[in-house]
């Protein structure tokens, strides 16, 4: 992880651990896209995502003090999620059977082990885990233009970030860069 | 490999379908047999995906104030007499409406809680405008011995006692701010605060 998206990282689950909402807003929204990226894959409802969601924020709240080094916090995130998506799936599965949900394209008993399970999602978290290594600064741009939605325009980005309107193209470009070599280095298929 | 803004904005119009058709054309003959400019358009490609994933805006909204209220709760176990607070999972009123749904349709309400070890579901079915009828369960009890519930905040306490599937009911709760309190014999498991 780039030394600053690890000490931006370190800083804010420390501003978590003593109390401060505002960090912890900013953390779910760093794993947010990965949690329902997970359950998107495995084709859950929303309201199924949701509750994913819920359980996994839980658990990451009241285990922050157990997370050792930011690097970490990815890993621990999605193999959280994953376990979640695990038990919620073989709950759901006999429901599903007896209601005839085979038109959901639910995958089957033997389609959803956790190894499976890991294989499908492996992916998601590598590109999570190498879009968090950037700088931060590169980091919190990616976001803004493609992760959070809403197709902000350069001017509205610059106000956000404090970053010159004419700088914003050529660090974009720079950025993805350097993401496409932090995935080749976790030998991330393309 | 040398990245141009041009060709990042190119790949960025493709992926989201505002390309003319002989752009698209021209631009998908380079992918085939540019190699680097292929992997960009990947990495671009999981970008907008994972935005995508998550609904959109409102689901992300949704998401972002549940974890403030589970962050709430989670704090107000350090105030005098809330050390078993209840932690916010999953309130349904929080998620956007699935398009072309009606507000007006949808009147059951779902919430859980997590107290401890277990899991508290309730589901909130409005019997007139001001008020409702409430069902709840106690989710991963390892234990056949009942629980009782007592509602506070309206004009009169009221309790309830779980059947043998853990399950409660209120028959009438007016709209207003309750505590719930889940016991079990003299020991209080947690409690919860609903605004109904």
């Amino acid at each position: 992880m780039s030394n600053s998206g690890a000490s931006e990282l370190r800083k804010l689950v420390g501003r978590c651990r003593q109390g401060d909402k505002q960090a912890w807003v900013e953390l779910i929204d760093l794993i947010t896209p990965l949690i329902f990226s997970i359950c998107s894959t495995m084709k859950l409802s929303r309201d199924e995502s949701f509750d994913i969601f819920g359980q996994v924020a839980y658990l990451l709240l009241t285990r922050l003090d157990r997370i050792r080094s930011p690097e970490r916090l990815l890993s621990y995130v999605g193999t959280t999620t994953r376990r979640e998506v695990y038990a919620l799936l073989r709950k759901t599965r006999f429901i599903d059977y007896l209601a005839e949900q085979e038109a959901l394209n639910r995958p089957s008993q033997d389609e959803t082990t956790p190894e499976v399970l890991y294989e499908l999602t492996r992916r998601t978290e590598l590109f999570m885990q190498s879009l968090l290594k950037l700088p931060w600064r590169e980091y919190q741009l990616l976001r803004l233009l493609f992760l959070d939605g809403g197709n902000p325009s350069y001017k509205e980005i610059s106000k956000k970030l404090g970053m010159p309107v004419s700088s914003i193209g050529p660090t974009r470009t720079r950025s993805l860069a350097r993401l496409k070599k932090l995935l080749e280095e976790k030998s991330f298929e393309f | 490999m040398s990245l141009k803004e041009n060709d990042v904005d190119l790949i960025i119009r493709l992926l989201r379908g505002k390309l003319s058709a002989h752009q698209r054309r021209e631009l998908e003959a380079r992918l085939a047999s540019d190699g680097p400019l292929a992997q960009l358009r990947a990495i671009i490609g999981e970008l907008l995906a994972a935005s995508e994933t998550a609904d959109d805006s409102l689901l992300r909204s949704a998401a972002k104030q549940v974890a403030q209220r589970m962050f709430e709760d989670y704090q107000r176990r350090g105030c005098p007499g809330r050390r078993k607070q209840g932690i916010t999972l999953f309130d349904s009123k929080l998620l956007p409406l699935p398009e072309g749904v009606r507000p007006a349709t949808v009147d059951t309400r779902r919430l859980k809680y997590r107290l401890g070890d277990l899991v508290l579901t309730i589901s909130l079915y409005p019997i007139s405008p001001h008020s409702y009828e409430m069902i709840g369960q106690i989710i991963e009890a390892k234990t056949d011995r009942p629980f009782e519930v007592i509602v506070s905040g309206g004009k009169t306490d009221q309790s309830a006692r779980t059947d043998r599937f853990h399950v409660f009911r209120f028959e009438r709760l007016e709209t207003g701010r309750y505590m719930l309190r889940l016991k079990r014999g003299r020991i209080l498991i947690g409690v919860v605060d609903i605004d109904l």
